[in-house]
């Protein structure tokens, strides 16, 4: 009779473990999908670095660039007025001078004001395109909503959390909402992964964008 | 013979105990500390990876990234812009290097020589020009048509090519006839200025525009004739599907309900227009449905559409996971309007995107036409001087050293010397040419080239916002489930509870073997 009482949690642990337990097992499902989040996050977090670097690495051999052919500019200017070629140096502050008002650029004048024509200059007829959006700086309709999804996780919360989720997975089955969950996170994981590309292929076209355009405006 | 019976009953308790855990089909849930701990960590662990934290800040950094490139591109080409102008009033043959400096450009920008670029800027003027026509149609149409629409009737909106087969209604025909003939204008005007333009900057940028266009245009015709169709089916399918619809109609139901969602499907996938327009739709469908459902409304309503046959549209794949769990579907549907809202709302953001890059490839193509005419006035202007310096009777234009006899302007090698000795007529050609040079670069060189880094700068947004959008829907997709999870290891029995209940059922096991071991009529 002892022997056949103690044979009880034997039943109820193989039962647990043949019934309950090969049910699905929705924390294991759940710790893979924050498992992948935590990955997808490493690889958007990747190819956004990617396309900082790239801009980084544009702006200063734009920057550098500019120097160069200032300094250019500015021993060529420099000899003239050694030189006393006054009229030369005249017609290039003079004409700079013009250039920056009719194109209403801000730059500094620091030139003397002898424009060599009064002449107005033919402008550009106004473009019947639709216009240029805003740029990015300003306030606009583009800018992201307070609702707007951030992100920038915090990587290893998420590590830990799917661990925790493993292990509970390991030896639990929970109440069948959660099954549910599973079920439904299962059918819409193809929808996100096509946002996810697009993230991906966004951020690879503007890095190899910031390279080329870096080339083609460095090379004189 | 209690003792034997006894025996008995032990022999049968674990099989008893199966059968128990067995008809409670393992629905007893077990309270254990450690899982609790487990769930609450794996919920705290999650919401701590703060998944929307950061991107703002990196926004941030591409739009101070932004200004700086835009400060940079616009130094930089101010610098190359001065040092040009310099080198040529320093050069030996300043008149030469100008026009081989436009000759270069002419060559970067449409692959071919000065004629070509004269071409060239004569086909864009005419392309403008068009365009303003078609514009001052476009306006004129829609300050008009809600006028003259019928009362009721929403206008039709205008499209450069006209949808095939529109409706012209009387009163509005000489309207749409009027922007038709300007749309067509446009479109020739485009086709010469690709001809006009063998190669180069512009022929890209001009690809590029195009393509972008008839994207759009291929796009929204076929989203719009998707649309149709679906709204036609789900017409006929939420008509069938209507309590009291005909018998002979009720029949056909699950044939209509097919044919809706593979039209709106086929609207989902047609493109970008038509998947936002499938996600609006979705949307104001679910959000409908949720409210209604929270509500309690009853499922029939006379000239509604019923909410099930709603579901069956906007939620099939929830409609198909309810049928399995057997479950209440409102937590998934409140869980689908969230998944809905966020992707919507992200392809909304990405349309303005879109249009944004677009917008700034027209400002580019517009400004490489600014710089195009400039060079062009820089030859003209070149070109008057020449005659300038000419006798009448010269075959030749080119610049000369030594002035013809009845020359008004000597020209010398170097533009300062020429200009310095020349009259006010002579230096008026040569300050134009200068200034025409340095506006091309002030007027569309350097706007074209802050264009381009603007639209790089909308693409780095684009992959931000749809990072932000992957991550917002992940979290709306775990947040759930992981509540559930933390909130079922709080709950379960407890182990002392167990055993109180394993003893009982033990108890009432041995009970009931007794009995059954009991001959039938014993007392």
């Amino acid at each position: 009779m002892k022997r056949s009482f103690a044979l009880i949690p034997v039943v109820l642990g193989a039962l647990l473990l043949a019934g309950c337990a090969s049910s699905p097992r929705p924390e294991t499902a759940i710790a893979g999908a924050v498992t992948t989040l935590y990955q997808r996050v490493g690889e958007l977090e990747a190819a956004r670095a990617d396309i900082v670097r790239a801009r980084q690495r544009n702006l200063e051999a734009l920057r550098q660039n500019t120097e160069r052919t200032r300094a250019e500019t500015a021993i060529l200017v420099g000899s003239w007025r050694l030189s006393k070629h006054d009229e030369r140096l005249a017609l290039y502050e003079g004409v700079l001078a013009t250039a920056r008002r009719e194109g209403g650029a801000p730059e500094a004048s620091t030139q003397r004001n002898s424009a060599p024509s009064k002449r107005r200059i033919p402008t550009p007829e106004p473009s019947t395109s639709p216009p240029a959006p805003p740029a990015p700086d300003a306030p606009d309709a583009l800018a992201p909503s307070s609702s707007a999804p951030e992100g920038g996780a915090d990587r290893a919360m998420l590590a830990t959390s799917a661990q925790s989720l493993a292990l509970l997975g390991a030896h639990r089955s929970p109440a069948e909402q959660i099954v549910t969950y599973v079920l439904y996170l299962q059918s819409v994981r193809a929808e996100i992964g096509r946002i996810e590309e697009r993230a991906r292929s966004s951020a690879k076209d503007a890095a190899q964008g910031a390279t080329i355009t870096g080339a083609a405006t460095t090379s004189r | 013979m209690p003792h034997g019976r006894s025996r008995r009953a032990a022999r049968k308790a674990p099989a008893i105990v199966a059968l128990i855990a067995l008809a409670s089909g393992c629905g007893a849930h077990v309270h254990n500390s450690a899982d609790q701990a487990l769930a609450e960590s794996a919920r705290r662990d999650f919401h701590g990876a703060r998944l929307g934290a950061g991107l703002q800040a990196e926004r941030d950094t591409a739009r101070a990234m932004l200004l700086e490139e835009l400060a940079a591109v616009r130094a930089d080409g101010e610098a190359r812009r001065d040092h040009a102008l310099a080198e040529i009033l320093a050069s030996e043959d300043g008149f030469g290097l100008l026009r081989g400096l436009v000759d270069d450009r002419a060559r970067e920008l449409v692959g071919g020589d000065r004629e070509a670029l004269r071409l060239f800027v004569r086909r864009a003027r005419a392309l403008q020009r068009a365009e303003s026509a078609l514009d001052a149609a476009l306006s004129l149409y829609r300050t008009a048509a809600p006028a003259l629409a019928d009362p009721g009737v929403s206008p039709t909106q205008l499209a450069c090519p006209l949808p095939e087969g529109m409706a012209r209604p009387a009163k509005m025909a000489a309207l749409i006839d009027g922007y038709e003939r300007a749309c067509k204008d446009v479109i020739a005007a485009r086709d010469e200025l690709k001809k006009a333009t063998p190669g180069g900057e512009s022929a890209r940028l001009l690809r590029v525009v195009d393509e972008e266009r008839a994207e759009d245009e291929t796009n929204s015709a076929k989203a719009e004739a998707l649309l149709r169709d679906y709204q036609k089916a789900a017409k006929s399918y939420l008509d069938a599907a209507r309590p009291g619809a005909v018998q002979s109609v009720a029949l056909e139901v699950d044939a209509r309900l097919q044919l809706t969602l593979k039209t709106l499907d086929a609207l989902d996938r047609s493109g970008p227009t038509g998947h936002l327009m499938a996600l609006e739709e979705r949307y104001r469908r679910i959000t409908s449905l949720t409210a209604s459902a929270a509500q309690g409304e009853a499922a029939e309503g006379s000239g509604v559409d019923t909410p099930q046959a709603v579901a069956q549209i906007v939620a099939a794949r929830i409609v198909e996971i309810e049928r399995a769990r057997a479950e209440e579907a409102l937590p998934l549907l409140l869980l689908e309007a969230d998944r809905l809202r966020i992707t919507l709302e992200a392809e909304q953001r990405a349309e303005r995107r879109r249009k944004a890059r677009r917008g700034l490839h027209l400002a580019e193509r517009d400004a490489s036409f600014a710089e195009a005419r400039s060079l062009v006035l820089t030859l003209d202007a070149l070109d008057a001087l020449d005659k300038l310096s000419a006798s009448p009777a010269s075959p030749s234009p080119s610049p000369s050293p030594s002035p013809s006899p009845r020359a008004r302007c000597t020209l010398t090698p170097r533009i300062d010397e020429t200009f310095a000795k020349s009259e006010p007529v002579c230096r008026e050609p040569i300050s134009l040419a200068l200034i025409h040079f340095t506006m091309s670069w002030t007027a569309g060189r350097i706007p074209a080239e802050n264009a381009r880094w603007l639209a790089r700068g909308v693409m780095h947004e684009e992959a931000i916002d749809a990072s932000g959008a992957a991550l917002a829907l992940w979290q709306g997709m775990l947040a759930v489930p992981l509540e559930e999870i933390a909130r079922y290891h709080e709950s379960g029995v407890v182990p002392a509870q167990l055993a109180q209940i394993l003893v009982t059922a033990i108890g009432l096991g041995a009970i009931a073997a007794g009995v059954a071991a009991t001959p039938a009529g014993a007392p």
